[in-house]
């Protein structure tokens, strides 16, 4: 599959304060690239096959390094395919955003994706899903 | 040869005989996703008279009127059959409207069958609701061609048709497209009764889930084996999915999509008219705006994957809807069934999803999938809600 650039982005206000890592939550899962740390939760959980959900993530930077942008997506690696639906993307508080919008449409295995876009390029945090 | 001979010999004492294969902890758990049926009715939040009892039998009026043509010939049952399992059995509708050539409609009318479970509508998927959709073969010249105003016309002039709009939504005064948007959300209530009875396969699928080899041994054996493929190496159930067998989404099977008038892109075309349709949940046509439901218009995306996909249909009563595919071309089951088997991959888009393989089935695999299709069917039959008359019952 030709993966598909950012296709939902949030742009990261120059200079923001890195975060703590601690998790949000019991429920969200941990993802680490290099230099972030990022946690994500699905709503609901688990992820219906089907139906929209939404999920809610919290980037981290383990160091000095600050995200200009954050790509949310997903796909199906197996089947070289994407999802048909585009989420958009939404700041909550505490550091914490929600994408909505998301549809996985079959079962199998399903990868979120997230590209994370810094001043030195590009580092892509991944978390996979079987959906049976 | 005299051994194959033998061997389907016993295989059909066998089938003759009953019993149950030993289906693996994976397989009984996809054969369980298609179940339970029925589910709870469906309902449209953005349709304010779903599921109102006046709203369906007022809709089921209309559906069958075929004053709400112009020429007072066409009507949604003309296509829409309820003795055709909703569908017209034509392979496309031109021969019912006298059309040809580049003008001919030229995509298969698909049932109306749990209709109501969907989340687009048309073979492109061009509506986002059942009452959205209802209004292009309204307005489409070569269908009813009809308009807001024969319609408001019709409608205020025919004291049945006037007192029923006025039980389901009050006085008729408002404008003619208002009326006609009234008029589809009526009919897409009766559509959305249109939920097929219970199958062989639904016994056998309960069975299963409660433990009762007895009772499930009683679905026949090739049924049984054409649903391990089915579930299995055949992939079907990826995209035919869930309870209503279908994901609700689109699909490149290699179906040749040129036309008379050159390319009916499918998927492409019905996410650009959809975006583009004043009717859409995001429109100001929808009952309630806020609705989570809207989100799903919102948030489809078009890809240069979608040209060429058409939707996936559900399977239940599908031995009753042939002709198949959205341009009617395989005439029976086994045709369909033939087309997976020798599936040419080359007229798969380059992009297409690796779902799709020739299955090279056997005659004897092929029959039993075919078996398993028709183990979908219900027995039940349609009858008519439609109450008493509504103008007389006010003069009482």
């Amino acid at each position: 599959m030709m993966m598909r650039r950012i296709l939902a982005a949030v742009l990261l206000a120059a200079g923001a304060p890195v975060l703590a890592c601690d998790s949000p939550g019991a429920d969200y899962a941990r993802l680490e690239s290099p230099r972030f740390v990022l946690w994500m939760a699905t709503r609901p959980a688990p992820v219906p096959i089907g139906s929209e959900f939404a999920i809610d993530a919290v980037l981290c930077a383990k160091g000095a390094t600050s995200a200009d942008a954050v790509g949310f997506d997903a796909w199906m690696p197996a089947h070289r395919h994407g999802m048909n639906s585009r989420p958009s993307v939404r700041a909550l508080d505490g550091g914490r955003w929600r994408a909505e919008g998301y549809l996985f449409h079959m079962p199998g295995r399903w990868q979120f994706t997230f590209e994370i876009d810094t001043a030195s390029g590009r580092e892509r945090l991944t978390h996979d899903v079987e959906l049976d | 040869m005299r051994l194959i001979a033998l061997l389907a010999a016993a295989l059909l004492a066998h089938d003759a005989a009953g019993g149950l294969l030993d289906f693996t902890a994976a397989e009984l758990r996809a054969i369980e996703r298609h179940g339970p049926w029925p589910p709870p009715a469906p309902r449209d939040p953005s349709n304010r008279v779903s599921g109102n009892a006046e709203a369906i039998a007022f809709g089921e009026l209309l559906f069958f009127d075929t004053r709400l043509s112009p020429n007072g010939a066409m009507s949604c049952g003309r296509c829409h059959q309820p003795g055709r399992a909703w569908t017209d059995g034509r392979r496309t509708p031109g021969g019912v409207i006298g059309a040809t050539g580049r003008d001919a409609l030229t995509r298969n009318t698909p049932t109306l069958w749990n209709a109501g479970f969907g989340r687009w509508f048309g073979w492109g998927g061009g509506s986002d609701t059942i009452w959205s959709f209802s209004l292009r073969p309204i307005r489409h010249p070569l269908e009813m061609g009809s308009s807001a105003a024969h319609m408001a016309r019709t409608l205020r002039a025919d004291p049945e048709l006037a007192c029923r709009y006025r039980r389901v939504f009050g006085e008729a005064g408002k404008p003619d497209e208002a009326l006609l948007v009234d008029v589809v959300k009526a009919i897409a209530a009766f559509v959305e009764t249109l939920v097929s009875a219970r199958s062989p396969f639904d016994e056998f699928r309960d069975a299963l889930a409660r433990g009762d080899r007895d009772a499930a041994a009683r679905y026949p054996l090739a049924a049984q084996r054409g649903l391990r493929r089915f579930v299995g190496e055949g992939n079907c159930s990826v995209c035919h999915f869930g309870p209503a067998f279908s994901n609700g989404e689109f699909g490149d099977i290699g179906v040749p999509f040129f036309v008379p008038s050159g390319v009916d892109s499918g998927r492409y075309a019905g996410i650009q008219r959809l975006r583009a349709d004043p009717h859409n949940l995001l429109g100001r046509f929808n009952d309630r705006p806020g609705d989570a439901g809207a989100a799903r218009t919102r948030h489809v995306q078009l890809q240069p994957r979608n040209f060429g996909e058409f939707k996936v249909p559900g399977l239940r009563n599908v031995a009753k809807t042939a002709p198949y595919m959205h341009d009617g071309s395989l005439a029976t089951l086994s045709d369909v069934v033939k087309h997976y088997s020798e599936l040419d991959e080359n007229r798969l888009h380059t992009e297409g999803e690796r779902i799709l393989r020739p299955l090279r089935l056997s005659p004897q695999a092929s029959a039993d999938l075919v078996a398993f299709l028709e183990s979908l069917s219900d027995t039940g039959r349609y009858v008519s809600g439609a109450p008493s008359r509504c103008a007389s019952r006010r003069v009482q």
